[in-house]
């Protein structure tokens, strides 16, 4: 893996990413709850301590392997006050006043949660429609406006920090496939040779992937910080939108420079980078990335997004990243 | 747009207590400081007001106690500074090269730096540093003024220039030749020459933000004692590159309180623009306090900080173009502050040029990180 910070603290991420890895390359089929469980992952998230290194480890691996998962439904329990899943789907507000999103790839969902910043409800999943995608693999449910008339107040919900955790859960994702193909890119321009060298010698090239890897450190930062905040009320919001943005524009960054260097054969069906620029533009949409700087403005003139204090004051001694 | 700082509670809450007494003095000298004007006026503001702010113990804090401080503590000083940031106080910028030159002297002459840092760190005195010259800007281990060995110590002669704030400074960091010609990096020594020493002259460069940002300072057979030689004969590489991560860390750290400062004062509009300019200030600021952490820790790596510094160079221009387009440069239309918004702006533009520039930062990230290149490992 490419590093792109100062040195790997021992916080339990490369554990955690290979048997996320694992998981994923022995399931394509769909990594399910049981799974998740079994390795211990929902304990971790339990767990401020190893909460971060858990989340950050299975959301970039899931987008590093484009894995369906119900990991972001397990990821928002934590804020449902008690809630059972069973196996709902979280949908975030689309266009239109509906709302968006992606199922897991397991059994048909039972129920839908709507997430937003001042509500979750619940809704039966017979109220939403398929939404075809980009993806050849994957479908949207899409619930109107009007069929959420009946859609029931979770409660005890906490809806800011639903969403913030959805939203990180899906910035992580974005993450995660664009430090995969910055690998891709880098380990392309280092084999490809043209003019009697490899193309990774030539400046154009290497800056190009330059700016993938600022982007892709961006991003990182903005979903470790959200991941610090994620449990408070007052900050999370703004920091998961601060990861949505960063994540986004890692994504874009990534993809337009991957594509690049990856030049003709990136641009086949045979070659794997369309898959993450499909996955990508899917859950950018889910996210709703496309008016996310607008969000953020308008977000940013009233609250802060940096952690409280003393947390990041006490992490000098331990000289820990971030 | 409220400003988390930092700082803890009790220190945020001290803060205010002494602000509160002291508004009026610290807005006065702040305004003083911000204000464009020629080299020497430009320092003298810089250096009134850290002194000031050194008496009321704010710039104390956190360096070592045998320089003038309270203890050394990097977290208190960044969190110093964002006080004074949340604060619309400005952080005077002598203070960039005390961050630079106070860790490189600890690091690798700790008894110069017993010697000589106290003024430094008290605002008594303003230092520069003296690494690019006319034929080497990028290509910095090309530089050729020269270090000959004397009976007393060196001679150095030669010439360097884009030298911040040197107009005016007691003191110099030099980087010079002792190798041979084709040594490149590897023949290198940096050396603390004192700008009043026979055969230094200092010239500033107007430049096009109405301020002389940059000197140029010539060497004619500058008697320098080896005792303030910092580091190893040959071994200058080393020490600027230990320099430079402190320069690009702390830098941006400084820097992103600053522009955090411009988003909050720029009037309601354009949440687009605002939110994009917004995202790459709270990047920098969150990849800086890393660095900075890394620092402290000494466990910081050289090539890392070249990410920092082209965020630092994205954040500079999103927040300045934001506030050129919500409050044009281009004309004076009477509102006040034109002049120093004209200076704001033009001198952002040359963020991405500093402190190695952003075709340098790439390269040596594609070099060092991304393992390509010649060069590669």
């Amino acid at each position: 893996m490419i590093r792109l910070e100062h040195s790997i603290p021992d916080d339990g991420y490369a554990e955690i990413r290979a048997t996320v890895d694992r998981l994923f390359q022995e399931r394509p089929q769909g990594v399910g709850v049981a799974d998740l469980e079994d390795f211990g992952w929902t304990e971790m998230l339990d767990d401020p301590d190893t909460r971060g290194a858990a989340a950050r480890a299975m959301f970039e691996g899931q987008g590093s392997a484009l894995a369906l998962a119900g990991t972001p439904e397990t990821f928002l329990a934590a804020t449902l006050a008690g809630f059972e899943l069973d196996g709902a789907v979280a949908m975030l507000p689309g266009p239109d006043g509906g709302y968006l999103g992606l199922p897991s790839g397991g059994a048909d969902p039972a129920r839908l949660l709507l997430v937003d910043a001042a509500s979750v409800r619940s809704l039966p999943a017979d109220r939403a429609t398929q939404v075809h995608t980009v993806d050849p693999g994957v479908s949207l449910l899409s619930v109107s406006a009007e069929a959420t008339a009946d859609a029931t107040p979770v409660t005890g919900a906490a809806p800011g920090l639903a969403l913030a955790r959805v939203q990180v859960a899906l910035s992580l994702q974005l993450a995660g496939m664009g430090a995969h193909l910055l690998e891709l890119g880098r380990d392309h321009v280092r084999t490809r040779e043209q003019f009697g060298r490899p193309i990774g010698r030539f400046q154009a090239v290497q800056h190009l992937l330059a700016e993938v890897a600022v982007a892709v450190a961006a991003a990182d930062a903005a979903n470790r910080n959200a991941l610090d905040l994620i449990d408070d009320p007052g900050s999370a919001p703004l920091a998961a939108l601060v990861a949505v943005g960063l994540g986004t524009r890692a994504f874009d960054t990534a993809t337009r420079g991957a594509q690049q260097v990856l030049g003709a054969i990136g641009y086949t069906r045979e070659h794997e980078f369309h898959r993450y620029l499909y996955r990508g533009l899917v859950l950018q949409h889910l996210l709703g990335s496309r008016d996310i700087d607008a969000r953020v403005g308008a977000a940013a003139a009233s609250t802060a997004v940096t952690p409280p204090v003393a947390t990041w004051y006490d992490r000098f001694e331990e000289g820990l990243h971030l | 747009m409220s400003a988390d700082v930092l700082a803890s509670a009790e220190l945020s809450a001290e803060f205010a207590r002494w602000l509160a007494a002291n508004r009026a003095q610290a807005t006065e000298l702040s305004e003083a400081a911000l204000r464009p004007a020629p080299a020497t006026e430009y320092l003298a503001a810089q250096k009134a007001l850290q002194s000031w702010l050194y008496e009321e113990g704010w710039l104390a804090r956190g360096w070592p106690k045998e320089y003038g401080g309270t203890g050394n503590d990097v977290g208190l000083r960044a969190a110093i500074y964002d006080l004074l940031g949340a604060a619309d106080i400005a952080v005077p910028s002598t203070v960039n090269v005390v961050e630079i030159i106070a860790p490189t002297l600890q690091h690798f002459a700790p008894g110069l730096a017993e010697q000589l840092l106290s003024p430094l760190v008290a605002g008594a005195e303003a230092w520069c540093q003296g690494f690019s010259e006319p034929e080497a800007g990028s290509d910095l281990a090309s530089l050729r003024t020269r270090a000959t060995r004397t009976e007393q110590g060196w001679s150095i002669s030669g010439q360097k220039i884009w030298s911040t704030r040197a107009p005016g400074a007691d003191r110099c960091a030099v980087l010079a030749r002792t190798g041979s010609p084709e040594s490149r990096h590897r023949g290198l020594s940096l050396f603390m020459v004192d700008m009043d020493t026979p055969g230094v002259e200092c010239r500033p460069i107007d430049d096009m933000s109405f301020t002389q940002h940059f000197g140029e300072i010539f060497f004619d057979d500058v008697q320098v004692p080896d005792d303030r030689r910092i580091g190893d004969v040959d071994g200058g590489w080393a020490v600027a590159q230990y320099l430079l991560q402190w320069e690009r860390g702390m830098f941006s750290w400084l820097r992103q309180s600053a522009l955090l400062g411009m988003l909050r004062q720029l009037p309601p509009g354009d949440d687009a623009g605002r939110g994009a300019a917004y995202q790459d200030v709270i990047a920098l600021r969150l990849r800086s306090l890393g660095t900075l952490r890394a620092l402290a820790a000494g466990k910081s790596d050289g090539p890392q900080v070249s990410i920092d510094k082209l965020l630092l160079s994205r954040a500079e221009r999103s927040v300045h173009e934001l506030a050129n387009r919500t409050r044009p440069v281009a004309v004076d239309d009477g509102t006040p502050g034109w002049h120093e918004r004209r200076h704001e702006y033009l001198h952002s533009r040359s963020a991405p040029i500093y402190g190695g520039s952003a075709e340098i930062q790439r390269t040596i990230i594609a070099n060092q990180i991304l393992q390509l290149g010649k060069e590669s490992r």
